[in-house]
């Protein structure tokens, strides 16, 4: 871990650039909006602060849901990857995934001596890989969509036949998780987290569903993590 | 006024709103949004760019192309899909801000959808833009600021953490990939048949890990071929499907 220890305070200074576009875009947006509204004045002044007001309080939930995973997160990769990645499109499940898919790609496993500067490069690689490509989607496709607005979506409706797409994801996601996975398969506390939280996951994200509390299921997956951490470090210890 | 009157002045302010809407505001929206991106694009692999050619740390060019290889096919139907799906709800400017800012489904999404059913307001009119563009900007500022304080808070969080806690952060990686295997066991469409979808690629990729294992020039590869070969193995699923598809409507 001492890559991550080392290349952490550069990381920060790309972070905030990073982040910067991120509220110099977010401020562009609404300059315009308001300027419209006042060409057009289309809105209230009380609706545009119940606006602000919503958005705010819709900002919190699932920030604090995801804390636990973010936490992991700054363990494994360093607090200037995990802010600069959550910071922009990704979200802490899916970058630890990412980051752990990439070290996987190299044969290293984290935490381990082979974790070197080059890895962590890497990680951060896979990292911002894997959301990218989304900046070039919205490039190219929003300004034609709103061109065709109406033709789009009676397309949408059209396509009923089947498609080769959702297998290709599920083949790709379903192989990576089996031979990701096996990698922690060599100890028994492992073997047991890894059971310990699948089922953890399972009966809270029902638990939610059943009760149809939205907050409890976003929490599911910490839970589960947070179980998995406890059983097997219990178990660890237990078998000494 | 008669009431004629009114009608007619409404209906000339709404055309003249409709006027700046599709000719300034709907193309200002896009010349934002794609300088935006581009360079958010740019910015994003700048600290790959400085490690790698400035600091020289270089990874194997194979592992690089593993990397590339297993992450594009598992994006790749998200990138396509996803900001389509949202676009709907979302207008063009929001999904600017919500690609760029992330967290789209469990934050940007029930924002739009929230301010547009409480106002009133659909998304393709000037107030409905409006309204989904401020709401959006507010969550993302709040965001980013709850974030700042975790992230900085959580190393501090860290530091003071006993020993036992820290070394549990062991079963981080497994119990992720725990609750990711049996979340999608879990899924639309029941238990049973989820199993059933996903049994074929977890075998082959369980079988493939140990002869890979044992074959040292392919263990670079390892991921890429896997993936290969799960993709190959769901083609021939897909084909085995539209042909059953085929014979239920003779």
């Amino acid at each position: 871990m001492e890559a991550i220890k080392n290349m952490n305070g550069t990381v920060w200074v790309f972070a905030a650039i990073l982040i910067g576009m991120v509220i110099v875009q977010a401020l562009l947006f609404l300059r315009l909006a308001l300027n419209m509204n006042k060409k057009t004045n289309a809105v209230s002044k009380e609706e545009i602060s119940q606006a602000v007001k919503t958005g705010a309080v819709s900002a919190i939930g699932p920030a604090f849901s995801t804390l636990t995973i973010a936490l992991s997160l700054i363990v494994m990769v360093g607090s200037g990857v995990t802010f600069m990645r959550c910071g922009v499109i990704g979200a802490p499940a899916w970058e630890l995934m990412m980051a752990q898919f990439s070290a996987g790609a190299a044969g290293v496993e984290f935490g381990s001596a082979e974790f070197t500067e080059s890895i962590f490069t890497l990680c951060i690689f896979g990292m911002t890989l894997a959301s990218a490509p989304y900046f070039i989607n919205t490039i190219i496709t929003l300004k034609p969509l709103d061109k065709v607005v109406a033709k789009s979506a009676e397309a949408a409706q059209k396509g009923g036949g089947r498609s080769f797409v959702p297998y290709m994801s599920n083949a790709a996601m379903s192989g990576l998780l089996g031979y990701s996975v096996l990698d922690y398969f060599t100890a028994v506390p492992s073997i047991i987290a890894f059971f310990v939280s699948g089922f953890v996951m399972i009966f809270v994200s029902n638990l939610a569903k059943k009760l149809k509390n939205n907050t409890l299921g976003s929490f599911s997956m910490a839970i589960a993590m947070i179980t998995a951490m406890i059983a097997g470090q219990v178990l660890t210890m237990i078998m000494g | 006024m008669s009431e004629n009157n009114v009608n007619s002045i409404q209906a000339a302010e709404t055309e003249a709103a409709q006027k700046i809407y599709k000719d300034i505001f709907i193309p200002k929206v896009h010349r934002i949004g794609r300088l935006t991106m581009a360079a958010a694009f740019v910015l994003a692999f700048l600290p790959v760019i400085y490690f790698v050619f400035v600091k020289g740390y270089m990874a194997s060019a194979s592992s690089y192309m593993s990397v590339i290889v297993a992450i594009s096919s598992i994006g790749i139907g998200m990138w396509l899909t996803e900001p389509l799906a949202y676009w709907p709800v979302l207008g063009s400017a929001g999904t600017y801000m919500g690609y760029l800012s992330g967290n789209v489904g469990a934050m940007r999404f029930p924002v739009a959808l929230n301010l547009q059913s409480v106002m009133n307001a659909n998304i393709n009119t000037m107030r409905g833009q409006i309204v989904t563009i401020v709401g959006i900007a507010s969550s993302i500022v709040v965001n980013l600021v709850l974030l700042l304080i975790f992230v900085l808070g959580g190393e501090w969080l860290i530091g003071i953490l006993p020993e036992v806690v820290m070394a549990s952060f062991a079963f981080v990686m497994v119990g992720l990939l725990g609750s990711m295997i049996f979340m999608r066991f879990n899924g639309e469409g029941g238990m049973a048949k989820n199993v059933k979808g996903m049994a074929p690629y977890l075998l082959l990729a369980v079988i493939l890990k140990f002869v890979i294992g044992k074959i040292p020039a392919l263990s670079t590869w390892g991921m890429a071929v896997t993936v290969g070969l799960c993709i190959a193995l769901g083609y021939v699923l897909y084909k085995r499907d539209c042909k059953k598809d085929a014979e239920t409507v003779k």
